[in-house]
């Protein structure tokens, strides 16, 4: 073995307990980190999962221009072919063309402004949380060719219910409104408010007709069966092959169509690292004041070794191999601390439903307060070499003071 | 003979101002391949750090010193570390063995800094333990071992890199009358036998007897023979 890093090793034997506080303090911290790092995970996973599938999918095609607002004079044409085609690629799940309308919707007790969209029910029920989220009702895929699904506050405010009918105007392409007689099939759980304020769900051939815009879609939406980033790339690329590769369609993935969702991911990456980092701090300052301490209790010791000829690099790097073992020994108890915290936590979840309500919206996005955290890895593993860099970075300083031990002064020293 | 330790006006001061004191006050000496020499005198005359100057522990604030014609002046921390591991050996007072090593462990030490293979290190030092008498307590810890014994391992760790010079300070004092006379056997011996000079800072009277040079040491200067 090295000689320094077998020096290394038999110092920290010799002062077990206050080696062992160390590496427990390393080892909490890297294990906290760990399990806030799959935490993270989980949270993303169920809050993007949720909002693709409530949204615009992990892809999906808009005519050019149709973004950000929502230009509905700007429709995707050959829709139900190009469907058709992006469903049949490798790795899609799924792919869903929805019509964007604006309209008005009309009670008896009064008018509201709305987006209607047209969606395919069968299709939808198999992917969307919508099939799911009816608090009253069926869903459009049982609720009849004339089936219209609205929000729980528009439902308040129109004054309707489950049975009722309301009278939808959407300006034509030939831009006179026509006014349709659509029944309510079902009405949404209170919790999807924020997050599509205003819209009414319909099928797809009746919002076209109503529209009056035969086989047209402003967005299909693609569902793909793994969303990792290389996945999203290579699917993107062909889908754009697909639609043709100009300028007249455009993919987009859901950090485009979902800025809000993203941002508030990077917000809360953000707030995590910071978290982390300044866990590992306190950490560096522990093992920096172990090391200087190690060092200092053994001055007389150092200049010994260096008056018998120990180079002082050997000296330094004795100390840094000290600081890298602590490091060594943090990262393994702590992988196996938070390796045990994240599988516990996977199977039971971390319910704070109790505290705060079902889920909270946030982002665009729905945030279910039952998390369960998902391995990441990747994140792990720079957290570990970022706590051995942290453990190495604490050594630097006691290292450098151990090679410039000058040596009779030392032995000297009582 | 060639010189293996030379010192011209060496100087060392503690302390400043109207407080310092000359530990080594213009101090020239010679000690030549195959000498033993003694350097006696009273506690605090500055043998000790005579010692230290001539083996590259400290710099001197005025004078020269070479070791095999080396200029230590010239070299930096880790060049006279090199020195020290090739050419000098110590012996202190007090055994100062590492307590985290084995006693072969601890004799081994230069020579595992040198890179000298393990088998090389094992016969050297199989020799110097069964001739030091400590043959059977390679596997003990300093804490496990009488103080003459931990004197023996330290004297063994100073031999087993067959330096040109051996420097060593009171190695006699901690050990019994028995101990320290066996322990000037073997270094005389391996004066005789091997050439390696030999440089003694003692007052001991049995050390004394056994040298063929004594420098008498007061207030930091050589006494004229």
């Amino acid at each position: 073995m090295n000689l320094a890093l077998r020096l290394g090793v038999r110092n920290l034997r010799r002062a077990p307990r206050r080696s062992a506080l160390t590496v427990t303090a390393g080892a909490g911290g890297f294990a906290v980190a760990m399990l806030l790092v799959n935490l993270a995970r989980g949270i993303s996973e169920q809050a993007v999962g949720d909002a693709v599938r409530l949204g615009p999918g992990h892809l999906s095609v808009h005519r050019a221009g149709y973004l950000p607002l929502g230009d509905t004079a700007r429709d995707i044409p050959g829709a139900t072919d190009l469907t058709r085609r992006i469903a049949a690629l490798p790795g899609v799940l799924s792919a869903l063309p929805r019509l964007t309308v604006p309209g008005l919707a009309r009670s008896a007790a009064t008018t509201r402004a709305v987006v209607l969209i047209g969606i395919d029910p069968p299709g939808e029920a198999r992917i969307s949380p919508l099939a799911t989220r009816v608090s009253h009702g069926l869903f459009l895929d049982r609720g009849g060719p004339d089936g219209l699904l609205v929000g729980a506050a528009l439902a308040r405010e129109l004054a309707v219910g489950v049975g009722d009918t309301v009278r939808l105007s959407v300006p034509g392409q030939r831009g006179a409104g026509d006014e349709r007689r659509l029944r309510i099939c079902g009405i949404l759980d209170p919790s999807l408010d924020e997050i599509a304020p205003g819209a009414i769900w319909t099928a797809l051939p009746l919002a076209r007709e109503i529209a009056g815009r035969p086989g047209a879609a402003h967005e299909i939406a693609i569902f793909l069966r793994r969303a990792s980033p290389a996945a999203l790339a290579d699917t993107g690329a062909r889908v754009s092959a697909l639609a043709g590769g100009g300028s007249e369609l455009e993919v987009a993935d859901w950090q485009q169509t979902l800025p809000q969702l993203r941002d508030a991911l990077a917000l809360d990456a953000l707030a995590r690292k910071i978290l982390i980092l300044g866990l590992f701090g306190i950490v560096a300052i522990g093992a920096a004041a172990t090391l200087l301490a190690s060092v200092l209790e053994r001055t007389r010791e150092l200049g010994l070794l260096l008056a018998l000829g120990t180079p002082p690099a050997l000296l330094r790097h004795m100390v840094l191999a000290e600081g890298a073992l602590l490091g060594l020994c943090a990262v393994v108890f702590g992988l196996a601390g938070g390796a045990a915290a994240t599988a516990t936590l996977a199977h039971f979840g971390l319910d704070a439903r109790t505290i705060f309500s079902e889920e909270i919206a946030y982002g665009g996005a729905l945030f279910s307060l039952n998390i369960h955290p998902a391995w990441d890895w990747p994140r792990t593993a720079a957290a570990a070499l970022l706590l051995l860099a942290v453990h190495l970075g604490a050594a630097a300083w006691p290292a450098w003071r151990a090679g410039a031990t000058a040596p009779a002064a030392a032995m000297r020293f009582r | 003979m060639s010189s293996v330790v030379q010192a011209c006006a060496l100087v060392k001061r503690f302390g400043t101002g109207e407080r310092a004191t000359r530990a080594v006050d213009g101090v020239s000496l010679s000690v030549d391949a195959g000498d033993f020499a003694v350097l006696a005198g009273p506690s605090g005359c500055g043998k000790t750090t005579l010692l230290n100057l001539l083996g590259g522990l400290e710099r001197p604030d005025a004078g020269r010193v070479s070791v095999g014609g080396t200029s230590l002046e010239l070299l930096d921390p880790t060049a006279l570390a090199r020195l020290r591991l090739e050419r000098v050996g110590f012996i202190f007072q007090a055994a100062n063995l590492i307590p985290a090593l084995t006693a072969f462990e601890n004799a081994e030490f230069t020579l595992q800094v040198r890179g000298v293979p393990r088998v090389e290190r094992r016969r050297r030092l199989g020799v110097l333990f069964d001739r030091l008498g400590i043959a059977g307590l390679e596997t003990r810890y300093p804490g496990e071992m009488s103080g003459g014994e931990q004197q023996r391992v330290a004297v063994a760790r100073a031999l087993a890199g067959e330096p040109a010079i051996v420097l060593a300070d009171e190695p006699t004092a901690n050990l019994d009358s028995v101990a320290a006379a066996a322990l000037l056997e073997l270094l005389s011996a391996l004066n005789r036998e091997r050439g390696v000079a030999l440089l003694v800072a003692s007052h001991d009277p049995l050390v004394i007897g056994r040298a063929g040079r004594v420098l008498l040491m007061r207030d930091g200067k050589i006494a004229p023979a």
